[in-house]
């Protein structure tokens, strides 16, 4: 017996918490306290609604205002005031303990896959084999079995210690970042079903299981995007997102992608009658290449609306209307990766049975998103707009790392480091947003250009995220370092340079984005160290900032400490040890190993001349910030990024126009044809019988007319049938 | 035996079909009364040209048949017509018309 067979017990913990969550949230809610949505009813058209924009509508013409609806005087904000009762924090211990079981089991499971012991005939070591866990069967259809299977392998064991990690770090913070909040309760019940989700999307033995987790990622994912439902929306021309339509945007664009996905799904399953992982590795060998090309394209599809690649990008900067844990927890480290998940995980597939032009597709359009992600990044002003476009940008990454490698070590180690460095960055300027509540933006500042100077205020806050940011920008040694070194290195070694290319220029604009972030956020001009460590004089703000309390700093440090731990790790070669594990155990190389060569130096150099660049314009104010934008050229291509290449502008024409008029004109078609089919039968039948209603009269002679008439009509057809007369 | 069976038979369509007229045409109960006996003995008319008719062709059956079928349905349109015309003066009674048409009671 080994625990491996229990892996199960993961979700398990997880939908026990939950259930129990929903048991009490079922009874309390229901039983005691008003929706919170009752108090939001009056929020939006409150005097002091108008005001703000008036008052900031001189600074400039793309001013952003923060969220500045008029909540605070009633109890429905996050952070500050209200008070939560004791039964939601109930909800919340329960999920901590629910998360800290699967945490550890997880890590119990890691230890296990190191020891590598041997489960199966023939002396196979558990790396090699993995192991299998079947569920149950969904149901027989002739010969056919759709089953429920789990699979547990090293690619498992490490989203599961990912996503139980980072998703408890979460909900840990989130008992202090949700404190307050009237929907408590609820954000820990939706958070518990996401990570269940996930866990059923990592734990997937077959095709059939990963879509049922990646449908259920997609609604948990539109319920915690719309937690704040009841918000009012933001000011016209702000760059914050309206969390309605955004949780639609979100579950309508990735099903775009999750089309593609099942119609792929589909193809495999034809061709080979399967849709178990180890048996589709062999069996799509002998199919037909160019058909697998296509399906795997199309499976790629999925994997583009779930991980915010171009063209479905679009929603996850707006999935940022969720609260900022959310965002952690979804569109930084774990949601987000489902898609780099599946392509990991079909990677033999793609490798092997799929033309190379699968891996070209999922390659160009990796590099191509991070460059196009990175561009729009570097003229945010909303703290988390900054975060989501990196996220895009660093998800390229991923694809790229899987498309050039010779495993799926590469994209994954980039997963796995920026799940840590990225929940980070997301729970800082979580901590920010939390310490910038004023009486204007109830639920905390996100204009970068009303901080400045925080670093004084709070520093562990700062610390943490400048880790983060020197990981995120691939400093050694920090984490991200031995992640997106080697994805650069390996694309120049296949001479990709067109990828080459794009990734390291990717590379100079992340670093410079990020510490134009940090600056404006933690310092500015005339702060210590040339402006990095801001000073008290720098905040622009008009609320009063202060650290987190210790539930919200506490994933910080551990997350901080996780980031600079696989980073000095680095050096002793943990990310060899990371390719062992990822290739079943077996001795291989990690594609390109970071070195002292010139790859690498232009790797490193490009993040540092980011770094230097920023800290020329914003920390040390040398070059202003205008002097890019004041030439004609430079303030068209500003006004371009700064609306995000119009994308989303040509979205909304194409829903308006054509996906509308299509909807119209299917309306118009279900109107007049299919309704008039209905409608017109049952107009012909009330129309026949109005006119058969007229025979009966009621009159018996009427109806001895009619008999003997009809007897005399058939005795005259007889007669003539015979041949008795008309001859 | 002058007369043949056909000419019996087509007295007897005549008679009916005449009877027919009445029973259907007529919006007085008596006379749709009368059109039913005339009908009825219309079939007196066939049953016993028929039973006259076959009389030698078939000696082992009894060759009584058709008579005493006639002399049944005189005696039941006897009954009948002592049950309708009872029917008639009970409604006339009480709704002081025979007129068919103005019976309508029951009707829908």
């Amino acid at each position: 017996m080994i625990l491996v067979d229990f892996a199960w017990l993961i979700p398990a913990a997880v939908l026990a918490a939950l259930t129990l969550e929903v048991l009490i949230y079922i009874v309390m809610r229901f039983s005691r306290a008003p929706l919170p949505i009752a108090a939001s009813q009056h929020g939006g058209e409150s005097p002091d609604g108008g005001e703000a924009p008036d008052a900031h509508a001189a600074q400039a013409a793309q001013a952003e205002h923060g969220n500045h609806s008029t909540h605070s005087t009633h109890d429905d904000h996050g952070g500050h005031g209200g008070s939560t009762p004791f039964w939601a924090q109930l909800c919340s211990w329960i999920g901590i303990a629910g998360l800290l079981g699967a945490f550890g089991l997880s890590i119990a499971l890691l230890v296990e896959f190191l020891q590598n012991p041997v489960v199966g005939p023939g002396g196979t070591h558990l790396l090699t084999a993995g192991r299998f866990i079947h569920l149950y069967d969904w149901f027989n259809f002739g010969n056919l079995t759709y089953p429920i299977d789990f699979r547990v392998d090293s690619l498992t064991v490490i989203m599961l210690v990912v996503v139980t990690g980072v998703s408890l770090l979460v909900h840990i913070y989130s008992t202090g970042y949700t404190r307050g909040d009237p929907g408590y309760a609820r954000f820990f019940i939706e958070l518990a079903l996401f990570t269940l989700s996930m866990l059923i999307l990592v734990l997937a033995a077959n095709l059939l299981v990963i879509f049922i987790g990646w449908e259920l990622v997609g609604l948990s994912s539109y319920l915690l995007i719309g937690f704040w439902f009841y918000h009012a929306p933001p000011p016209r021309g702000s760059e914050l997102p309206y969390p309605p339509p955004a949780q639609v945007k979100a579950f309508v664009t990735t099903r775009l992608g999750d089309f593609g996905f099942m119609i792929g799904i589909l193809i495999l399953f034809f061709q080979t009658g399967t849709f178990n992982f180890v048996a589709l590795n062999t069996a799509t060998l002998h199919v037909d290449k160019s058909l697998i090309t296509i399906a795997m394209i199309l499976v790629f599809c999925g994997a583009v609306g779930k991980s915010a690649q171009f063209p479905l990008h679009t929603w996850l900067p707006d999935a940022m209307a969720g609260p900022t844990p959310v965002s952690a927890l979804i569109h930084a480290a774990t949601m987000v990766a489902a898609g780099v998940y599946l392509v990991a995980r079909l990677f033999p597939i793609y490798a092997q049975a799929a033309g190379p032009q699968a891996f070209e597709v999922v390659g160009y359009i990796g590099a191509f998103t991070a460059l196009f992600a990175a561009t729009i990044a570097l003229t945010r002003y909303d703290i988390k707009g900054v975060l989501a476009y990196s996220t895009i940008s660093q998800l390229g990454y991923m694809f790229v790392g899987l498309a050039v490698g010779d495993s799926n070590t590469l994209g994954m180690y980039h997963l796995f480091t920026h799940a840590f460095f990225k929940a980070l960055l997301f729970l800082g300027s979580g901590c920010v947003i939390h310490a910038l509540v004023t009486a204007q933006d109830a639920h905390g500042v996100q204009d970068m250009r009303k901080m400045g100077g925080l670093a004084k205020f709070m520093p562990v806050t700062a610390i943490c995220f400048l880790i983060a940011n020197l990981a995120i920008s691939g400093i050694p040694p920090f984490s991200g370092f031995w992640s997106k070194d080697p994805i650069i290195g390996t694309a120049w070694d296949k001479h990709d340079y067109i990828i080459y290319g794009m990734t390291l220029f990717t590379a100079f604009l992340t670093a410079f984005y990020m510490f134009r972030l940090f600056f404006m956020t933690f310092g500015g001009k005339g702060g210590a160290f040339g402006g990095l460590w801001g000073g008290r004089d720098q905040y622009r703000g008009d609320a009063h900032p202060h650290e987190s309390p210790l539930s919200m700093t506490f994933p910080l440090m551990v997350l901080a400490a996780a980031t600079v731990l696989i980073g000095l790790a680095g050096f002793t070669g943990l990310n060899q040890g990371f390719a062992w594990f990822l290739n079943s155990g077996v001795n291989v190389s990690f594609a390109v190993t970071p070195g002292l060569d010139l790859l690498t130096l232009f790797g490193v150099g490009a993040g540092v001349l980011g770094i230097a660049l920023a800290w020329l314009m914003y920390g040390l104010g040398i070059v202003p910030a205008t002097a890019f934008t004041s030439n004609p050229i430079g303030a068209f291509v500003h006004r371009v990024l700064y609306n995000k290449y119009y994308l989303d502008d040509l979205y909304a024409l194409i829903v308006k126009y054509i996906a509308l008029g299509l909807a119209n004109l299917a309306a118009l078609f279900d109107k007049y044809i299919i309704d008039g089919i209905v409608n017109g039968s049952a107009k012909a039948v009330r129309s026949l019988g109005s006119l058969t209603r007229r025979t009966e009269t009621g009159k018996l002679q009427n109806y001895g007319a009619a008999l003997f008439g009809g007897a005399m009509i058939i005795l005259l057809i007889i007669f003539f049938a015979t041949g008795a007369i008309g001859k | 035996m002058g007369v043949s069976l056909q000419a019996f038979l087509v007295l007897g369509a005549v008679v009916f079909c005449i009877g027919l007229f009445g029973a259907l045409s007529k919006r007085n109960a008596v006379s749709i009364l009368m059109g039913i006996e005339i009908m009825l003995n219309a079939v007196n008319i066939t049953l016993v040209a028929f039973a006259s008719s076959f009389l030698h062709q078939q000696p082992k059956n009894n060759p009584l048949t058709g008579q005493i079928f006639a002399v049944f349905i005189i005696t039941v349109a006897a009954a009948e017509a002592s049950v309708a015309l009872a029917m008639i003066i009970a409604i006339y009674r009480r709704r002081n018309t025979i007129d068919v048409g103005e019976i309508n009671l029951m009707r829908w």
